[in-house]
């Protein structure tokens, strides 16, 4: 049984030592999510400069950029799952993985978090630096950083699988990254992205509060900057629902597509 | 140099005196921090790829330009054709110095590389044909004109509106060849035209280009690791490897000459015992159950006496005589010319 | 004149006529980029609902920038897609394609793909503007005219950048790089950094010229200001024809290349 996972333990590692080796246009490719930090740090520092502080829903400036680090800590760790996908079922290389002695899935979930764990060190590290020299550090509750990788996982688990069920849907599209962007962008506006939920106002914060997308970028975000242990079972729970109810979307799309496996060009 | 050559006409196409090109090429170190070291103190090597090579070839000529990878064949027709400039010598192709005046020799050459595709994959060959017609100014009736000519001669009616990726590749060659023709252009060099193509495909390729070289006079200027190309379209074969021409002969003479050894496989309807067939010249190379390979050495044995000799001694069931690859001829070649007089 | 409008209209049938193939996923992907769009506006549309007036700026000032990128970068990026493309070109040999063929090489590559994906995005700007902005005729004009003048600088940008390549071997992730940064740089209010940053904005990364001249243009024509967007637009693209022809040079030349098939 244990030889069975071992395998996917592998993947992941050899995701993360191919990884390496592109250190360097990992970093370069990073410069985005520093000038990014940059803008808003400018921006929020004008903002806050003469906003009243009722507007900030109890976020402190640095508070307010260390969430953004940790959204994007989040999003840019993710692997581009949907184009894999979509580009292994369109060149045929998914017949390929087939007749390969594992879970197509968990192959690709393994590769994922392998990949991902790479990217988020970069990420953090960079972005963590950048905010740190621009508005120094916060309350970061430090005890619990075993918890926040955990959560880390967890929360990329339920975005692999709303990110590959979009994917797979090159079964049937010929383009999927319009429809990518639509629930990727979707995912952002209604899961407090840009900007801390309790800041929206009050009928948009109502809508997105249903959403499971608080739970995929908002919720971990905050718990990183305004820790408590209660958020954290808070958040496991709905996350566990989520992504099984992702999971199982996904597969399903996958079974039926696999179905459909269709040659293109002979 | 015209050594048994069937010309149309003397007037000289290609001409390329001395031509020579050497590389600067940056080593590319591992890991990041070396690389990062690399972009102010650059580690360069200088390759020579074509050492300094002279050719001539007339209008209307066949030629076939071959080498084992690495020999400067690409180089040299990059230099040919206007991409590359050379570190020294001269050459002119119809009358133009191809680095200098690129974009008019263009108009009056044609290529086509058999790993690229010049098709606009998801449209029908009919669009980029008339792409090609704007690319290369064609007065639209004339153009319309040579395009049903060579639809027809290309037999593509079918397949003119059918998107390029659901062409097989020897349809899509067809239409490649086709479009590098539309133009009408003196010269075509082809790169690999037949590569990965099935041999009732090839035959169709090959024959096309005869026919564009025999009935309109282009001049053709392969590039082939097929054998099978080089002695079907090809009245004269110029080698080249490690940067300078060995060999610049006609087919018959290389054949002649070069083609020292076949190689038979046989399959016998009983065991094969293992001894040597008893025919000099004859060894074995291989053998395994009813497969035997053979080794004919055709200097001491011409190759249909030994097929003779052989269906007399053994019952074959089936008999396969292969071509040497052009790799071990020009190999063969090679060493051949470095032997000492 | 006539051949090369027949030139450049058979490549747009062509494009035209690849994209029409899938006609489904451009529509999907250019719905994509209105969300992406969106997003953003609805970002500005939240944070001025808290704080009204930024350094000047109100949301129509705002709302007037993304309008202009969005038809700047879709007008550079849709009909001149291989701006953006020339390491990769130079990677995978294209360029070669275009040395064989008897047409200037950056004109042809230029010329040559069109992507729907981004003219779609273009339509983004005018919804946008309708929706949300004070717009008299005038007004509409002075947008037009920045906004082509903003693709020319968006596009000979992403030339010289990408010439990069021909100096520095593959250049790909560096040039998508500077892209995005103007790119970025564009989408925010120019007031809100300080007079290190201006200047940058408008030197090494123009966005200033891309968004914040053209929104001041629109809010109050004033002549030096236009001639100096006019100005920055010949400029840029006379240095991307010159830094581009030289590196094509050098590319031709053959030396200190990387790797080459």
């Amino acid at each position: 049984m244990s030889k069975r996972w071992l395998k996917y333990l592998e993947v992941a590692r050899v995701a993360v030592r191919s990884r390496v080796a592109y250190l360097w246009d990992q970093l370069l490719s990073n410069v985005t999510l520093v000038i990014i930090m940059f803008v808003f740090v400018q921006l929020w520092k004008v903002t806050y400069a003469y906003g009243n502080v009722d507007a900030f829903a109890g976020y402190s400036l640095p508070e307010m950029i260390w969430y953004l680090v940790a959204t994007e800590a989040i999003v840019m760790s993710m692997p581009r799952i949907h184009a894999t996908l979509e580009q292994e079922v369109k060149d045929g290389d998914l017949a390929l993985r087939l007749n390969k002695p594992y879970n197509y899935l968990l192959f690709h979930y393994s590769q994922f978090i392998g990949e991902g764990l790479f990217k988020l060190a970069t990420v953090l590290a960079l972005g963590g630096l950048t905010a740190y020299l621009l508005v120094g550090g916060f309350a970061f509750y430090w005890p619990a950083l075993p918890v926040f990788l955990l959560l880390w996982v967890t929360t990329q688990t339920v975005n692999f699988f709303y990110s590959a069920s979009v994917g797979l849907l090159a079964f049937w599209m010929e383009e999927v990254s319009g429809v990518y962007l639509l629930f990727d962008r979707f995912k952002w506006i209604l899961g407090g992205m840009l900007l801390p939920l309790e800041i929206y106002p009050p009928a948009v914060r109502r809508v997105a509060e249903v959403l499971p997308f608080r739970y995929m970028i908002a919720g971990p975000a905050r718990l990183f900057v305004k820790f408590t242990w209660d958020g954290v079972w808070q958040l496991l729970g709905p996350q566990l629902v989520w992504g099984l109810a992702f999971g199982a979307v996904c597969t399903a799309i996958y079974r039926l597509g696999v179905r459909r496996v269709d040659v293109n060009g002979g | 140099m015209t050594v048994g050559l069937e010309t149309v006409g003397l007037e000289t196409v290609i001409a390329v005196r001395g031509l020579r090109k050497v590389f600067k090429l940056q080593r590319k170190p591992e890991g990041g921090w070396a690389r990062f070291r690399a972009a102010f103190k650059p580690e360069v090597v200088e390759q020579e790829a074509v050492k300094s090579i002279d050719l001539v070839a007339e209008r209307g000529e066949a030629l076939a330009f071959i080498g084992p990878n690495g020999a400067g064949k690409s180089t040299t027709i990059k230099m040919l054709t206007g991409i590359l400039h050379p570190t020294a010598g001269e050459a002119t192709v119809l009358g133009y110095t191809p680095w200098k005046q690129r974009q008019q020799l263009a108009f009056r050459i044609g290529s086509v590389f058999g790993q690229k595709s010049q098709l606009w994959l998801h449209l029908p060959p009919v669009d980029t044909f008339n792409l090609l017609a704007r690319i290369y100014e064609l007065d639209w009736p004339v153009y319309l004109k040579r395009r049903s000519e060579l639809v027809a001669l290309f037999e593509l009616e079918e397949i003119m509106h059918t998107p390029a990726r659901r062409l097989s590749l020897g349809q899509r060659m067809r239409c490649e060849i086709a479009a590098s023709l539309l133009h009408a252009p003196e010269i075509i060099f082809l790169d690999e035209p037949t590569i990965g193509l099935d041999p009732v495909a090839k035959a169709s390729i090959r024959d096309l280009i005869r026919r564009a070289n025999k009935e309109d006079g282009v001049t053709v200027f392969l590039t082939s690791h097929d054998a099978g190309d080089v002695e079907q379209l090809c009245k004269r074969v110029v080698i080249i490897n490690h940067g300078e021409i060995i060999l610049d002969d006609s087919v018959n003479a290389l054949k002649r000459d070069f083609m020292k050894s076949r190689m038979i496989d046989l399959k016998l309807a009983t065991l094969f015992d293992g001894a040597a067939p008893p025919i000099p010249g004859v060894t074995v190379v291989k053998a395994k159950g009813y497969g035997v390979k053979l080794e004919v050495d055709t200097a001491v044995a011409p190759i249909e006496a030994v097929v003779g000799e052989l269906l007399r001694t053994y019952t074959v069931q089936d008999i396969t005589i292969e071509n040497p690859p052009m790799e071990q001829i020009i190999a063969d070649i090679y060493r051949e010319r470095r032997r000492p007089a | 004149m006539a051949k090369f409008f027949a030139f450049v209209g058979a490549y747009l049938k062509v494009n035209l006529a690849a994209a029409l193939e899938y006609r489904a996923s451009a529509v999907s992907q250019v719905l994509g980029m209105f969300i992406n769009d969106g997003l953003w506006v609805m970002f500005w549309m939240l944070y001025f609902t808290k704080f009204p007036v930024i350094r000047g700026w109100t949301l129509e000032d705002v709302v007037v920038m993304w309008a202009v990128v969005t038809v700047s970068v879709g007008l550079a990026m849709g009909l001149t897609f291989n701006a953006r493309r020339i390491p990769e070109l130079v990677a995978q040999g294209q360029l070669d394609y275009y040395l064989t063929l008897p047409k200037d090489v950056l004109l042809h590559l230029l010329v040559s793909r069109i992507s729907i994906f981004n003219l779609g995005d273009m339509l983004f700007g005018p919804v946008v503007l309708v929706l949300l902005v004070k717009l008299t005729w005038a007004r509409v004009a002075v947008f037009l005219v920045a906004s082509v003048l903003a693709a020319i600088i968006m596009m000979a940008f992403s030339v010289l950048t990408g010439s990069l390549t021909f100096y520095m071997g593959n250049s790909e992730t560096l040039s998508a790089q500077l892209f995005n940064t103007v790119l970025h740089f564009s989408t925010y209010p120019a007031p809100i950094f300080d007079t290190g940053v201006k200047v940058v904005l408008f030197t090494l990364i123009p966005a200033g010229f891309i968004s914040t001249v053209p929104v001041e243009l629109v809010r109050e024509f004033h002549w030096m200001q236009f001639l100096e967007l006019l100005g920055a637009a010949a400029l840029f693209s006379g240095l991307a024809v010159v830094v581009f022809r030289h590196g094509l040079k050098r590319y031709e030349s053959g030396n200190l290349m990387m790797m080459r098939s």
